[in-house]
């Protein structure tokens, strides 16, 4: 595995910090979301106990068969349709036991005058005909009962269409409204039948508790006939039952909006859920969330949030889950999120129970701008500040790790680079630093400067060892020339030429040995020209036979002149080079062949020789200095240097040279040998 | 008259050897081991030739800073470098400061000696001492041979002795290819065909210094070198 994967992989750990602080934000948000909820619920259980002695007493008189009173800004339009009644859903139902008739009535008031809408279901309409005055039809009776008195109002008109009617019995105000026939259409959600919506002239005190009215639906089967059904509540009729019209008690919103904390509203239902006060929403902030906080909210919250519409301004009646269970007698909460705004808010509905009897339901709501934590300033800021630092923390994790298998990449890249192409081991990166990484890249530099002071030292010895002993062998030389005028008897003659035949011998031996030294100073000051390489090859070839005779030596050459720009001296060099070499590694029997080749953009010079095989295992370093594989001795001393000139006549030129067995059967007879020696020049002419 | 031949050498044992030689040939040679004793005895007195090693003792070119100074004292004198050293560079620093020639320390006793001569020859046929002076002439070559000097239309052209040889050896017969053995042994050196190649070198770049046109020396790949024929 390498340094950076395991850095990497460790740097990967870190990312379980901030999983651990998601859980532990988590964590701590239901813990403060549960003590919220603790405390909401205490407020509202001690808001319903705490609950004024006249509005228990009201609570517990308040009729049993009662009908909420929306209160209305203004007048609402009668035309039977029910667009500007608030909360038109809510509303009383009446019915005949046998379901032929439905009907719902919702009552308003607005300014002293008492509105109510009826919709009733009817399959069966039979209307007044001015024909037959007096002959059954459906009607509606309306009758409301005041201190003052009681009136009725029997409607019952021949077609759709406003109505005004004057009241039987004592008054004589006139009932105004609308009647609408209606059709069973189920795109539209209407059922055959007839809306009423009127408005009582009578000015009355809503919050009076003897306002009492009486709704009498009478339908008539089929025309001609008696009426057969009757629905609702009739002064007259046999089931008289009289709704209590119930608004809104100012007196308790008053008091809940004193009570209740700043942040929360109240709100007092009934047993069926109307609200009888409510301390108001205006003093709760409309939210002010920024994205960034609904963000953490939904990565926080366990839960996903249940998304839930905000109480109206004005509720008129809560039917939701919260109040029935609080009807059985359990306190509950429950958290929402408000779709538009993404205000959370805390809902805890507490029984109201006055002597044993659960009459109503104390709701208190509190709404927060998304997160609690963030809401807790010491906690959130805490909070924020411990994550900002694991985050920084974490990036400086990565970053170092990053950063540190980096340098150690670099630094590696640079040993190896050094290494192979020979870079100065100063240039090294990272040399400079004072950390570990710092010691080793020095540590480095220094190795490898000693590596390239032991090269260096490799391939100056031979000159430098020649130098050496040229100072010894000339004063050899001058003494044996010296012994050698004085008058010598035969045998003194015979040491002295065996002496001075030695005396060559390792004069020769030094001479080659500094001949690669004189070969790169010579290459420093060779003379370029342009010329026809074949004209070179052959007349060289031409002086070796004439050198080498009785050996077959071969030459191809293309066609075509093959110019050059070149150093004609130093490639004749190579090629001697070349050629001896073919020689002395070959038998007199064996063929020697000198080729050059015409490449794309290069020439090659190949000398060729059968009757040998190079040795696997040299192969590679066969071109470097003091490298020799021959295994027989011959007369002249052998240093492994002559391949080295060739390597540095090419590279002069920008070519390269190679070696090798033409034969791949390493074990076939040496005559079948082929060895093949290449220089390749880019060609390049003027 | 005996001549005067001084050796600056700070190796004992070649000091002597050389000394000894040449005195067996009848000079009179003083040997110097060190830079400053010689500096002091050439300035009494100038001997009629000197042999200086390039490196003597630490100074590794304290050689070349004698040569100099014997140049502003004296134009003619022959001077001799020996040297252990054998590269291009060496020997062209030597040959600027105006040295007549440049050997390296395998040659043998005889072959100094054979230089010495020479050099004395030339000295004495400048003097005007001889006046049977045989001249060769090829083409625009103009080859003084008692006096060891050459000239390329009409300008002379400074030779070291072993350059003069090497030339000398071309000419005798223009157009025939003499290898490079052949060229050693009429220069009296005994030198690779490396230093061979690098004397012809220098030659061409001295005619071409006194005419660019020169092209008169031409290399025989794998043979040797050629003087061409002068144009009919």
């Amino acid at each position: 595995m390498k340094l950076r994967s395991k850095l990497l992989a460790l740097s990967l750990l870190t990312l379980l910090l901030p999983w651990s602080a998601w859980k532990l934000l988590q964590e701590l948000e239901r813990f403060l979301r549960e003590s919220q909820e603790a405390s909401q619920l205490s407020t509202a259980q001690s808001l319903s106990v705490s609950l004024p002695r006249e509005f228990q007493s009201q609570l517990m008189f308040l009729p049993e068969h009662a009908l909420a009173l929306r209160s209305l800004s203004r007048q609402p339009v009668l035309d039977g349709y029910s667009d500007d009644w608030p909360e038109p859903e809510q509303s009383l139902m009446l019915g005949t036991q046998d379901d032929e008739i439905d009907a719902r009535i919702l009552a308003a008031s607005s300014g002293g005058l008492i509105h109510l809408f009826i919709e009733v279901v009817d399959g069966t309409p039979v209307r007044a005909s001015p024909m037959s005055p007096g002959a059954p039809a459906d009607a509606v009776r309306i009758s409301l009962r005041t201190a003052r008195g009681m009136q009725s109002w029997n409607v019952m008109p021949g077609a759709q269409g406003p109505i005004r009617i004057r009241a039987s019995g004592t008054g004589t105000s006139e009932l105004e409204g609308y009647w609408l026939e209606t059709t069973a259409d189920p795109v539209q959600g209407s059922n055959s039948g007839y809306r009423l919506e009127v408005t009582l002239p009578v000015v009355v005190q809503a919050f009076q508790p003897g306002v009492e009215l009486a709704v009498e639906i009478m339908d008539v089967a089929s025309e001609g006939n008696e009426v057969i059904r009757r629905a609702g509540i009739n002064a007259n009729g046999q089931e008289a039952q009289w709704i209590s019209l119930v608004s809104q008690w100012p007196e308790l919103s008053g008091w809940l909006a004193s009570v209740v904390p700043s942040d929360s509203r109240a709100l007092l239902v009934n047993d069926e859920g109307w609200v009888l006060a409510d301390s108001g929403g205006d003093s709760l902030s409309p939210g002010q969330t920024t994205w960034l906080q609904r963000l953490m909210y939904r990565l926080v919250s366990v839960e996903p949030p249940v998304i839930q519409d905000p109480w109206s301004d004005s509720p008129v009646r809560l039917n939701d889950p919260a109040v029935h269970a609080a009807l059985q007698g359990t306190p509950t909460g429950a958290w929402a999120q408000e779709l538009e705004s993404a205000v959370v808010h805390n809902t805890v509905a507490v029984p109201v129970e006055i002597e044993d009897r659960i009459l109503g339901v104390m709701l208190l709501q509190s709404r927060s701008d998304g997160l609690l934590l963030i809401t807790n300033r010491a906690l959130g800021q805490l909070l924020l500040t411990t994550l900002a630092l694991m985050l920084g923390l974490t990036a400086g994790l990565w970053y170092f790790a990053s950063r540190l298998s980096h340098r150690v990449q670099r630094l590696s890249e640079s040993v190896s680079q050094a290494m192979d192409e020979g870079v100065p081991a100063n240039e090294l990166p990272l040399t400079g630093d004072k950390d570990e990484l710092g010691e080793l890249a020095r540590n480095n530099a220094v190795l490898l400067r000693a590596v390239a002071d032991y090269t260096q030292y490799l391939q100056t010895l031979a000159g430098k060892l020649s130098h050496e002993l040229k100072t010894p062998l000339a004063i050899t030389r001058s003494s044996l020339d010296n012994l050698n005028s004085l008058p010598l008897d035969d045998e003194a003659q015979r040491f002295v030429a065996r002496a001075r035949e030695g005396l060559d011998r390792q004069g020769e031996i030094v001479r080659a040995m500094s001949e690669a030294n004189r070969l790169e100073q010579s290459i420093s000051v060779a003379e370029w020209e342009t010329v026809d390489i074949r004209d070179v090859v052959l007349s060289m070839a031409e002086g070796y036979r004439a050198v080498h005779r009785g050996r077959s030596i071969t030459t191809s050459v293309p066609e075509q002149p093959v110019r050059l720009r070149c150093a004609p001296d130093l490639l004749a060099q190579a090629l001697d080079k070349l050629v001896d070499n073919a020689m002395t590694l070959s038998t007199e029997k064996d063929q020697v062949s000198i080729a050059v080749v015409n490449q794309d953009e290069q020439v090659r010079i190949s000398v060729t020789n059968t009757g040998s095989r190079l040795p696997q295992e040299l192969q590679d370093r066969l071109f470097d200095s003091l490298v020799s594989v021959r295994t027989q001795r011959g007369d002249t001393p052998h240093l492994g240097l002559g391949l080295y000139i060739v390597r540095l006549v090419a590279e002069a030129h920008g070519g390269q040279v190679s070696a090798r067995n033409l034969n791949p059967d390493a074990n076939a007879p040496s005559s079948a040998q082929r060895v093949e020696f290449t220089i390749d020049l880019p060609l390049l002419t003027d | 008259m005996q001549r005067h031949i001084a050796i600056v050498e700070d190796e004992a044992a070649i000091r002597n050897n050389y000394e000894d030689a040449l005195k067996r040939y009848g000079y009179h040679v003083s040997g110097y081991g060190q830079l400053q004793a010689a500096r002091e005895a050439f300035a009494r007195r100038l001997p009629d030739l000197v042999i200086i090693d390039v490196g003597l003792g630490d100074d590794v070119e304290g050689g070349f800073e004698l040569c100099r100074e014997l140049r502003v004292m004296s134009r003619g004198l022959p001077i001799i470098f020996l040297t252990a050293r054998d590269s291009d560079f060496d020997v062209i620093s030597g040959l600027r400061l105006g040295a007549d020639d440049y050997l390296t320390k395998d040659i043998s006793l005889q072959q100094i000696v054979a230089r010495v001569v020479a050099l004395f020859r030339r000295v004495e046929a400048l003097s005007g001492g001889k006046t049977d002076d045989k001249v060769l002439e090829r083409g625009d070559l103009k080859f003084s041979v008692e006096r060891m000097q050459v000239s390329w239309k009409d300008q002379p052209v400074a030779l070291t002795v072993t350059e003069f040889w090497i030339i000398h050896s071309l000419i005798r017969h223009p157009g025939h290819v003499r290898t490079r053995s052949q060229l050693m042994d009429d220069a009296n050196v005994l030198v690779d065909d490396q230093t061979i190649t690098s004397h012809i070198k220098r030659i061409r770049r001295k005619f071409v210094a006194a005419d660019p046109q020169f092209d008169q020396l031409d290399t025989v790949y794998g043979a040797g070198y050629r003087w061409k024929p002068a144009q009919a």
